[in-house]
């Protein structure tokens, strides 16, 4: 710097020569040295701002070239569109059916000042809106139009339909505002499994309250166990039934033996969740209680003979009585009061098969008192009729079973019989399917259990006790109380079971509870039924009867023959050696039963 | 060497101004796109779902039951007529032996061989009613749930349809649920 400052004050440099620019002589070494700490600042920020651009630029061929579409999937994309989550999750049956869904339903409102500031007439425009909203009143709206608020409902819960006429009427300040509703597409057809909400969709009733907080949480459809098919089926046959009987109702339920799988449950009368009667106790009717109450899990019936199958199936598993094994049936059991008699009494001695097929209660009774309370008290509560089924309900729709406090020999022979105990149907067709099944008492499931899943359960009986139980229900089917339950080719077996009710400690005898469960096919059951009828009464078709052998017996057979194609059972050769052989009772052969 | 080195930096800071304004605004674009097909994904998502509730409504087993019984009278197949197996199809019983004078050049040029074609004989021969697959009232999404090959007779000539009362009039579209729905609340 100072060579350059020494070229240009030389007078004698040539006149073309320019020196080369250089920073002008400070003298002031104070001066000096702050410029030179500034020029290393600007250095040092030029470099940074380099830097900073390399960084930058490496990043860009990072993302770009390299990384690529691996660095596309991890930004976050707020603003995309997602579906708006539903208040509640879906209800489909076992084939996917829908059974409870939620269905937009906006409602349409008025704003008054937006409105009145386009100028139109509101005479005019309220034509146009009646023209597309019948049920509205003409000056209900153009008073709405005209009253300057700036919000008024002019109708909630459109249909889509309705929805997109108004829209397309395009008048200014008429807006929608979206709401949800709660919808059952198949109405009344499973209205006490699936069950229904209120307005604030929360579930009041089936699994709607049961499994509230899982319908509420998730997306995923709820898959029912529920056959839509089965069960109207089930609805209409039992609706049959009720007509034909002039019945007070009627109950049914159907379950697959190996899973515990409810695929058809109905109660009689019903009602439609879509518009489900009141339960405000203030306008409650009788009607509306009878309808929204659920008699499979909430009734409690002394069901009568068809609790023999237990009776029968404990003395058999416990060793105290054998097939061949023979009571004394000739004449009643005074007790006290009452007497114990026989329906149809053959007066005489009788096996245990005779006892099972003529439904003898004096057989029943002796053959419980062999076994003892102690046995009967803890076989029925192994079976689970002594405690609330646990199932996917909510607790206050599954009743408690009613059973004697002290177990008196007057009650070990009562119950032999299905008297002095009340159970649900619920009860009663899970323990029927534990019997049947090879002994494994499953708890029932209102969902769907994915095929080929085994579901556990605790051995209640041995195999050997459910095969014999198997031969007896069949042996009732073929030529007992029960031969109208027969559906050809599906080998029904069951036990029929005729109850007095039970009203404020006196049993009537016109009002009657007939009931039969059944399973079907009897070498290999895959599926168990029960039907149920309160308060049949006879007519000219059943020669003046109203007992199960008549009411849900023909039922049951109509049922099965309906139903059995649809849950793939297939149609056997009943009259085959082998089918004949395996559902035959040794002690049986050669005689005749003599049913009447 | 500076002036190179200006320059260079220079074209560097223009060329990656360029490109990220040029990606940037690609992926904008992409952006767009997207969110507007997924918006008519969502649209076209819910539409089919409302229409699956209409569907569904339309296809109540009772609704069809009813059509069923004023128009087409199907039944449900009886045990009979459902066969679980190739085996228990019977044979068409063996034509009865040709009479050699009769027709002495067709049985020599080719002896015809009992047909054992198949056939629902056993039920055809009973009920001359035309041989037809009967679906039994079905539910939409229904998987097909019965294994066995149901194959039926349609009872519809030797039947008479049942005598039921006209079914109550049901609502026949989702416009009609929502009224219910609505009407009671």
């Amino acid at each position: 710097m100072l060579s350059a400052q020494r070229l240009e004050d030389n007078p004698c440099r040539p006149r073309h020569f320019k020196p080369p620019p250089c920073a002008p002589v400070i003298t002031d070494p104070k001066a000096a040295q702050l410029l030179e700490s500034t020029r290393t600042r600007l250095l040092l920020a030029a470099g940074l701002f380099m830097l900073v651009f390399l960084v930058v630029i490496g990043r860009l061929v990072d993302v770009v070239e390299i990384e690529g579409a691996a660095a596309a999937a991890r930004t976050p994309r707020a603003h995309l569109v997602a579906p708006t989550p539903q208040p509640r999750a879906d209800i489909v049956d076992r084939n996917g059916t829908l059974l409870a869904t939620n269905l937009d339903s906006p409602a349409v409102y008025v704003n008054s000042k937006q409105f009145l500031e386009t100028g139109e007439n509101p005479d005019r425009v309220a034509e146009r809106i009646t023209a597309v909203l019948p049920d509205l009143s003409l000056s209900d709206i153009r008073g709405k139009l005209a009253s300057g608020r700036t919000f008024s409902y002019l109708k909630r819960s459109l249909t889509p339909r309705q929805e997109f006429a108004v829209n397309s009427l395009g008048i200014p300040g008429v807006e929608f505002s979206a709401a949800e509703r709660r919808v059952y597409p198949m109405g009344d057809l499973a209205a006490h499994t699936v069950g229904y909400c209120n307005i604030d969709n929360v579930g009041q009733a089936g699994i709607e309250r049961g499994l509230n907080k899982i319908i509420r949480g998730g997306d995923e459809p709820i898959a029912l166990a529920l056959d839509a098919r089965v069960q109207f089926v089930l609805k209409d046959e039992l609706q049959r039934v009720v007509d034909q009987f002039d019945a007070k109702g009627a109950a049914g339920i159907i379950m697959n033996v190996n899973t515990g799988e409810i695929v058809a449950m109905a109660s009689l009368p019903d009602f439609d969740p879509n518009n489900p009667p009141s339960t405000n106790p203030k306008t409650e009717t009788e009607l509306d209680k009878e309808r929204v109450f659920d008699k499979i899990t909430s009734g409690e019936y002394e069901l009568g003979s068809v609790f023999k199958i237990f009776n029968t199936a404990m003395v058999l598993d416990s060793g105290v009585s054998k097939m061949t094994s023979v009571y004394d049936a000739t004449s009643g059991i005074k007790i006290g009061r009452f007497t114990i008699e026989d329906y149809h009494g053959k007066h005489r001695p009788l096996s245990v098969p005779e006892i099972f097929a003529y439904s003898s209660n004096i057989g029943s009774a002796k053959m419980a008192l062999a076994a003892g309370a102690e046995r009967q008290k803890a076989f029925l509560g192994r079976l689970g009729l002594l405690s609330p089924v646990p199932i996917e309900l909510d607790k206050v729709e599954v009743a408690k079973p009613h059973f004697p406090a002290v177990w008196r020999p007057v009650n070990v022979m009562t119950i032999a019989f299905g008297h002095g105990i009340a159970v649900t149907p619920l009860h009663m067709i899970t323990a029927t399917a534990a019997i049947v099944n090879g002994g494994i008492l499953r708890p029932p499931t209102m969902l769907k259990v994915p095929e080929g899943e085994t579901v556990p359960g605790v051995r209640v009986i041995s195999e050997k006790t459910s095969e014999q139980m198997r031969k007896l229900m069949r042996l009732v089917v073929e030529s007992g109380t029960a031969k109208f339950a027969e559906a050809p080719g599906y080998l029904v077996g069951g036990k029929t079971g005729t109850a007095e009710k039970n009203l404020h400690g006196r049993y009537e005898e016109k009002k009657l509870v007939s009931s039969f469960i059944g399973a079907f096919p009897m070498n290999h059951p895959q599926y168990v039924m029960l039907t149920l009828v309160d308060e049949p009464h006879g007519n000219k078709e059943s020669h003046g009867y109203a007992t199960a052998g008549w009411t849900v017996a023909p039922a049951t057979s109509r049922i099965i023959e309906r139903i059995a194609p649809l849950l793939g059972v297939a149609p056997q050769d009943e009259n085959s050696p082998e089918i004949k052989q395996s559902l035959q009772i040794e002690s049986l052969i050669g005689k005749k039963l003599e049913y009447h | 060497m500076s002036r190179f080195g200006g320059a260079f930096w220079f074209i560097l800071v223009v060329a990656s101004g360029m490109t990220n304004f040029l990606v940037k605004h690609t992926v904008q674009g992409l952006d767009d796109q997207l969110a507007s097909m997924r918006k008519k994904t969502v649209a076209e998502q819910k539409s089919i779902h409302d229409l699956t509730t209409d569907w569904t409504f339309l296809n109540q087993p009772e609704l069809l039951a009813d059509l069923n019984n004023r128009y087409v009278h199907l039944a449900s197949p009886s045990p009979k007529q459902i066969l679980t197996s190739v085996d228990s199809i019977p044979l068409r019983p063996a034509p009865p032996p040709v009479e050699p004078e009769a027709l002495p050049q067709i049985a020599e040029a080719a002896p015809v061989p009992p047909v054992p074609a198949p056939t629902l004989a056993s039920t055809a021969s009973t009920n001359p009613a035309p041989i037809m697959r009967v679906a039994a009232v079905s539910t939409p999404g229904a998987s097909p749930a019965s294994p066995l090959s149901v194959i039926s007779v349609a009872e519809a000539a030797t039947r008479p349809p049942p005598a039921r009362a006209p079914h109550p009039a049901k609502p026949a579209s989702l416009d009609n649920l929502f009224a219910q729905v609505v009407g009671g609340r």
